[in-house]
């Protein structure tokens, strides 16, 4: 049997984890949710830079990065919110791949626009399936948690020869200070009146510090509310944002009272709140890479354009978006 | 933005209609009913479960939550007006039918009611958040049982169907099928930070099982040593997959000593528990509606029978 290669980490950063895409899919109806990267497209990206399928295991980034080292010759790929990485000290730039060399280390800086950067690894990285699925769950543990000092990551398949790629730069992604995200009108957009609606989807919503991987929380004005939620069948609950349980979808718009939360992928199945408004899969990623403080805008487009936006994005996320890059620095 | 609405078609059969709501670009939520009942809860069930007979292709999965039911499925594949054309054919053809029979296992849950963990927890809230009264007593008093005693006979004396299973894996909702051990609970105001694993909680009408240790806002009456979410395969239930119940079991939960509560605890940790699961069963809607409507008039006063 060929040894394989690994890396090794020696500073894990602050919440620094395994997923794959598109994740643990099937268990919803169950409560577990699908996991996989927060921001979709540089995941993909970075695997395809290296030559990996585009939803191979490889490491997500939560604002602060880890510093990891190399056992053998590596192909290598950064992509997603920008931040300073080096390898021994030498600038290891994002959206292309670079060799990391045996015995090197990859050190990465904190991330200073967006809010999540995915480092993939040629021949991907090595971790048992947990209910079909590679990704990790940190809250209940599935598939292992966030990444440890001294963990010993192996890759799936044996290095093969290195490539020199790089994302075109007509496609790289933006992640600006103020993002505006698609939403398609969610199964209870008529709870809230014509003001309550239109003023949700005016209003330039801060995100706040109390964000992470299971909601995305908005602060904003006081919203108003249509007759089907003030004059509703008492089981629904006291609240004009209380429902009867029901099934929540991923990228939810959820209203908890006076605070709209974001559900992405580790997000809760179902609950009591209403979903007005629902990030299509599309626009997941612009969510993915947002930061407290940061200012986010909803857009509303129908079904059928979110659709088609799904289309692009796959279009984006594929190998058209790369071209051969000049020599590794 | 006015006039903004999921709605892609509502179906009218005999009288039951289905709200058929988009819910983005891979979701769509089925509205059976606007009010809670169990028959509708069953109708919900049952109706994921036709959906999913069907094997149509883009179909990803269907989740049945107390009177709804959230499709999941690849709109590149099957587009949301060929979703909705199929559910509107599957609800004309099954939702006229009166009764509803559908396969329900029997799940039996050992529990210590009245334990220490759940009193340390109580405790632990009363010093670091608030007043609160003992739990047990509270749950009893505020709904006419002579105290704790008489609530864990009611609570261990009925099946309790499971009409949902979430928020976080394997987490059930569960209500009484015997309209005796009907209980009305409030919750927790603020809520708790921390609850313990296994803690058996009421709130509203419904019971849950505190899956993992987590913050929480149900009243506090047992905790049970069994995982009901596991990733341990050693134990049958979760050789295949990570969670005990799903919607339409029923769970009997039966009280225990704080003796046998450590013997199954071990038995847990060693991977050698045997989960007790009929398997074999149906539950039939119209035979429950029958036998409740009896119960309901045994357990009137005397003087308030016919």
């Amino acid at each position: 049997m060929t040894e394989m290669g690994a890396l090794r980490v020696v500073e894990p950063g602050l919440q620094t984890t395994i997923q794959d895409f598109p994740g643990r899919i099937g268990y919803w109806r169950v409560g577990i949710p699908p996991s996989g990267p927060m921001d979709a497209l540089a995941f993909r990206l970075a695997n395809l830079l290296v030559g990996n399928a585009p939803g191979a295991a490889a490491i997500e980034v939560q604002f602060v990065g880890p510093t990891l080292t190399f056992e053998v010759d590596a192909t290598i790929a950064l992509a997603g919110g920008s931040a300073v990485a080096t390898l021994d000290e030498v600038p290891a730039p994002l959206w292309r791949t670079c060799l990391a060399r045996a015995g090197q280390t990859l050190k990465c800086r904190p991330v200073t626009t967006g809010a999540r950067l995915y480092i993939a690894v040629a021949g991907g990285l090595r971790r048992d399936l947990v209910l079909g699925s590679r990704s990790t769950f940190v809250r209940d543990g599935v598939g292992g948690g966030p990444l440890k000092a001294g963990d010993r990551i192996e890759f799936e398949t044996p290095a093969a020869p290195p490539l020199c790629r790089r994302v075109r730069p007509e496609r790289l992604p933006q992640y600006g200070d103020a993002i505006e995200a698609e939403v398609t009108a969610g199964p209870h957009a008529d709870w809230l009146d014509d003001a309550g609606m239109a003023l949700m989807l005016g209003t330039p919503w801060k995100v706040t510090g109390r964000s992470d991987r299971t909601g995305v929380r908005l602060a904003g004005p006081k919203l108003s509310f249509s007759r089907r939620a003030l004059e509703k069948a008492p089981e629904h609950g006291p609240d004009p944002t209380n429902v009867i349980n029901t099934g929540y979808p991923i990228g939810g718009v959820n209203l908890c009272g006076d605070t709209p939360i974001i559900l992405p992928v580790d997000g809760p199945s179902q609950g009591g709140f209403i979903t007005p408004l629902v990030v299509p899969s599309a626009a997941l990623w612009k969510v993915g890479q947002t930061r407290p403080g940061q200012t986010l805008r909803l857009r509303a487009v129908a079904v059928e354009e979110a659709i088609e936006l799904r289309r692009a994005l796959d279009r984006w996320a594929s190998d058209d978006s790369l071209e051969p890059a000049p020599a590794s620095p | 933005m006015a006039g903004l609405t999921g709605e892609i078609g509502t179906v009218d059969a005999e009288g039951r209609s289905l709200r058929c709501l988009l819910a983005g670009d891979r979701f769509m939520l089925l509205e059976v009913a606007q009010r809670m009942t169990l028959a509708d809860n069953l109708r919900a069930i049952k109706f994921a479960d036709l959906l999913l007979e069907r094997k149509i292709e883009g179909l990803i999965e269907t989740l049945p939550m107390f009177v709804s039911v959230l499709v999941h499925y690849d709109s590149i594949v099957l587009g949301p007006q060929r979703l909705f054309d199929i559910v509107r054919s599957l609800w004309l053809e099954t939702a006229g039918e009166d009764d509803i029979v559908i396969p329900s296992r029997l799940i039996e849950i050992p529990v210590q009611y009245l334990d220490p963990w759940t009193e340390e927890c109580v405790e632990d809230y009363r010093r670091t958040i608030g007043a609160m009264e003992d739990n047990p007593d509270f749950v009893a008093r505020i709904n006419g049982l002579s105290g704790p005693k008489e609530l864990v006979l009611r609570h261990s004396s009925t099946q309790h169907w499971v009409g949902g299973v979430g928020f976080s894996p394997g987490l059930p909702d569960l209500m009484p099928l015997d309209p005796r051990s009907m209980l009305s609970v409030p919750k927790y105001n603020p809520p708790r930070l921390w609850t313990p694993r296994g803690a058996i909680g009421v709130g509203g009408g419904f019971t849950s099982i505190y899956t993992t240790r987590s913050p929480g806002g149900y009243y506090l009456i047992g905790r049970t040593p069994v995982a009901i979410y596991s990733l341990d395969t050693r134990l049958g239930p979760f050789r295949r997959k990570a969670t005990l119940l799903a919607p339409a079991d029923r769970v009997k939960f039966r009280p225990i000593s704080r003796e046998e509560h450590d013997e199954i605890e071990a038995e847990m940790e060693a991977g050698s528990y045997q989960y007790l699961v009929w398997d074999y069963e149906l539950f039939s809607l119209s035979r429950h509606q029958k036998w409740a409507a009896e119960m309901t008039e045994l357990d009137q006063p005397v003087s308030r029978r016919a």
